[in-house]
């Protein structure tokens, strides 16, 4: 089993791979983690959005940084579903020389696991998007761009994703009848979109299969105990891991999905754990995620103070000779 | 009569946008940078020369992968034909800046230090607001210098459109002239107005107004040789894109123009230049 695992994710060298994957098995056992976090510790998260715009959020957690980016379109629905509108996942990641053929695979699971958590968790109602049912719906296409990959991309792609769809506004419709008015910008405030709640992943690395760790027990008589799951897995812990398990909370608590596909059996209270430090740490990525909405509100407001005190300054409005030059000219035409 | 000649977003004729860059955050490459000129934001990767599946041992291979941050959204029913052509002449465009992108790096890299290698460049363009070749040319820049890949000379791209200017409108001059004066007045006429230039467009100056807009243009300079501030060592790659001739003002570029339109690349390439040195002051 943890042959395959190696072979299935090769990184530069193999030996420094193998070499990673028992300093963190060690580590485990003395109840460490290879960077010194604690076993329930988050890396250090940051979330920004980068351009003045509301549609593009990056989110970074540690070493992993990863960009979601928003478009909203009024189009013509689906014929076999004319009431809903279309929300769209794709996950992308730069391709390199080093990585092997199942990135692809991995991507491609991680864009299902997105689409099964906010568009069949209810996150964004797809017939609150419809404006005339059958001629125009809200079309939204969310992309994540995974920039670097320095394990847990699961996470830091659902967060990022969260804090785009929380921070975007979509333009403001008048519809009288069957015509629809679709103000820009500067005419009216564009609308948020209708969150009904915010699921926030985590994913957890179960670090020995049960068998082992009851073998290790009888071996070992010492009161130390070893670390059983380990939250924000690094990419040599994900390598070292007997399984994992992703689960995502929103913010009052409630579990919205489940996850786990691959390696060993884990027991019920293992479950049971991860789901309850998931629910303690999903109030502080909300939290982040809501500080810098809050930031860049503050940003945008400057930028445009900024914009409207060069046009203050133009030699039009300030100048006081100007003034009676018009009615002058307007005494003279009549 | 003393009005200034200004953009709608405050600058003038010869004025670049604000510029940032952040370089050395993506660890899993070998080099990145993050660069904006304005809106327009690009992030560059390079993974430097490494061993490539390939068949040509003679030299390195350049692999240039363009992403845009975000797509065009779906659409059901008859608008599904429109977001497929959209979707086309997106990637046409991406297809232009791949080619735009390896010419730059076939003419800065030194490929013939590493045979049996490729170096892979990954570009993402989280927003396009006019000038995307210059300001991806730049990123891509920042990034073979973080990943030290040996180059010939560092290079800056800048922007220029051309348009006719406001006065003198050439409609007036077949009504005015004779049959006998025409080739004097049509020569006279176009050495009389030169076209106007905007540095640094944004994406609204790009598309112009359909009728006075005459050439977009993207030049690549180098650095010059003697590490003066005040000239550049010429012009490496470049781009120009004219509006059809059938419209107003299509088909009005002449040498002349070019000329200037490089001279001012060549005054806005060295602004570029003390950029680069100012982020690369080293800490204390």
């Amino acid at each position: 089993m943890m042959a395959h695992r190696c072979a299935f994710q090769t990184i530069a060298s193999p030996a420094l791979t193998q070499r990673e994957v028992e300093f963190t098995k060690s580590a485990w056992i003395a109840g460490l983690r290879p960077d010194q976090r604690g076993a329930q510790q988050l890396r250090e998260v940051n979330v920004d959005f980068p351009l003045l715009s509301r549609d593009v959020s990056c989110v970074r957690c540690g070493g992993t940084i990863v960009t979601a980016a928003i478009a909203c379109e009024l189009v013509e629905p689906f014929p076999y579903r004319p009431k809903h509108g279309i929300i769209d996942f794709s996950v992308r990641q730069p391709y390199t020389e080093r990585d092997s053929s199942a990135k692809t695979a991995e991507l491609k699971k991680l864009t299902a696991f997105l689409e099964r958590l906010i568009k069949g968790g209810g996150v964004v109602d797809t017939e609150g998007l419809c404006v005339l049912p059958g001629r125009r719906v809200w079309s939204i296409s969310v992309d994540v761009t995974v920039l670097n990959d320095e394990g847990n991309v699961t996470d830091v792609a659902v967060w990022a994703t969260v804090a785009v769809l929380l921070h975007y506004r979509r333009p403001e419709l008048t519809i009288r009848g069957d015509s629809v008015i679709l103000h820009p910008t500067h005419e009216r405030d564009p609308v948020p979109l209708s969150i009904h709640h915010t699921p926030l992943s985590f994913s957890f690395a179960i670090t020995m299969a049960p068998g082992d760790r009851n073998r290790l027990a009888r071996g070992r008589r010492d009161s130390q105990e070893a670390l059983e799951v380990v939250v924000d897995p690094t990419f040599a812990e994900a390598t070292a891991a007997s399984s994992s398990v992703v689960v995502a909370v929103n913010a009052e608590g409630q579990v919205c999905s489940v996850s786990k596909s691959e390696g060993s059996c884990i027991h019920l209270d293992e479950v049971n754990h991860c789901m309850e430090t998931a629910s303690l740490l999903a109030p502080h990525i909300l939290s982040l995620i809501r500080d810098a909405m809050a930031a860049h509100d503050k940003r945008r407001q400057e930028a445009l103070k900024r914009m409207f005190l060069w046009a203050q300054k133009r030699s039009g409005v300030t100048s006081e000779a100007t003034e009676p030059e018009p009615a002058k000219k307007l005494k003279t035409e009549t | 009569m003393s009005r200034a000649l200004l953009r709608r977003d405050g600058r003038g004729h010869r004025e670049m946008r604000g510029k940032e860059l952040r370089t050395s955050e993506l660890t899993q490459f070998d080099g990145s940078a993050w660069y904006s000129q304005g809106l327009t934001t690009v992030v560059a990767a390079v993974n430097g020369p490494v061993a490539a599946r390939q068949e040509d041992y003679r030299k390195c291979n350049v692999q240039v992968y363009v992403n845009r941050a975000v797509r065009i959204p779906r659409a059901g029913g008859t608008d599904r034909l429109c977001v497929e052509e959209q979707r086309l002449e997106q990637q046409r465009m991406d297809a232009e800046v791949e080619m735009f992108l390896t010419a730059s790096i076939q003419a800065v890299v030194r490929l013939d230090q590493f045979p049996r290698c490729v170096l892979e460049v990954h570009v993402t363009i989280l927003a396009d607001d006019g000038a995307l070749l210059s300001v991806a040319t730049n990123a891509l820049m920042c990034a073979l210098l973080d990943a030290g890949v040996p180059c010939r000379t560092t290079v800056a791209a800048v922007t220029i459109v051309a348009f006719a200017p406001e006065d003198g409108s050439p409609v007036t001059a077949p009504t005015t002239t004779t049959t006998k004066a025409a080739p004097e007045a049509s020569s006279l006429l176009s050495s009389s107005l030169p076209l106007a230039l905007l540095l640094d467009p944004t994406r609204v100056e790009e598309v112009g107004d359909g009728v006075r807009t005459c050439a977009t243009a993207t030049f690549v300079l180098s650095n010059s040789v003697d590490g003066s501030n005040n000239s550049s060592g010429g012009v490496l790659v470049s781009q120009l894109q004219t509006c059809p001739r059938s419209s107003m003002h299509g088909g009005r570029m002449s040498s002349k123009d070019l000329v200037g339109m490089v001279a001012l690349a060549e005054r806005a390439a060295v602004s570029i230049f003390s950029f680069f040195r100012k982020c690369n002051v080293p800490l204390e």
